[in-house]
């Protein structure tokens, strides 16, 4: 366990793994967006973590008329976590964040509670819409 | 400036509070057991007591710290957006930009709440019984969508 732990291949695969769920949930996100007929850009950033290369993930920004919802990935390697995306919501600023739980995301607010709502296109659109409100 | 890097500095700011919440309770709920903690808290001469007050005012140090961003932004579109070289109080300079922006008065009155909320916090030492640092955030978020998608070069 130690060993592949301090392997440099055991972060590189966790990394790949990473950037592969991200990618999945930001298509998710992106034909939720169109299907409720909002417009998204996408981009991507670089993410620099220790243990790994700093690496490149997708982006997306929504665009609900004149406000945004920026997805914004934000890492794999954090203290009680999996990985980390964050839905923020301009112009309130409001944000949840997204925490992987294996295949699933979980939903936490800025305040630390759980969201006990699956993750799906109803909750998604529900939750644009309160954090926008 | 673009307007969403007033946004991204207004959430820094946020995230900076969020990440002070986590440092003090850290410190907080180990002090009293975790060795190392509470040596580094005697060689810092920090007591459990100025921790809790730390982290009981966290949230209005970090409201003074937000609308103080705030007031940047608008000073800077009102220098390099509008061209204005004088120094209005607060109160009139966001009037006069709501008033050139054709802002509603709704969101206008939100933010001056923000605003009062702040000089209570300076003056009267207000700790409690105000908004809460998201709420804040919030309104003057709202009065930042009235600002143009950029100005100044």
């Amino acid at each position: 366990m130690t060993q592949a732990i301090n392997n440099p291949a055991h972060w590189d695969q966790r990394r790949m793994e990473w950037v592969a769920s991200v990618k999945k949930l930001v298509d998710q996100l992106a034909d939720w967006a169109a299907a409720a007929q909002w417009t998204v850009e996408r981009g991507s950033k670089t993410i620099s973590e220790k243990k790994t290369e700093a690496y490149e993930v997708p982006t997306l920004l929504i665009h609900i008329g004149d406000d945004e919802i920026r997805v914004n990935p934000i890492g794999k390697l954090l203290f009680r976590a999996e990985g980390r995306v964050d839905l923020e919501a301009r112009p309130t600023l409001n944000r949840v964040k997204l925490i992987a739980d294996g295949s699933e995301w979980k939903i936490i607010t800025e305040s630390n509670v759980p969201i006990r709502s699956p993750w799906n296109f109803e909750t998604f659109v529900q939750l644009v819409r309160d954090l926008l409100a | 400036m673009h307007r969403s890097a007033a946004y991204n500095l207004l959430a820094r700011v946020r995230d900076e509070l969020e990440a002070g919440r986590f440092a003090v309770s850290i410190v907080l709920g180990g002090i009293d057991q975790d060795e190392r903690i509470a040596q580094a808290a005697q060689v810092y001469d920090v007591t459990s007591e100025e921790l809790r007050r730390c982290a009981d005012n966290l949230q209005v140090t970090f409201v003074l710290r937000l609308f103080s961003e705030f007031e940047a932004v608008l000073r800077d579109y009102w220098k390099e957006g509008l061209g204005r070289s004088s120094a209005p109080d607060m109160r009139p300079l966001m009037e006069s930009i709501a008033r050139r922006r054709a802002m509603s008065q709704n969101d206008l009155d939100m933010a001056h709440e923000v605003r009062l909320y702040r000089n209570v916090i300076i003056h009267e030492k207000m700790r409690e019984g105000g908004f809460d640092f998201s709420e804040c955030k919030q309104r003057l978020g709202m009065y930042l969508r009235w600002l143009p998608l950029q100005w100044g070069d």
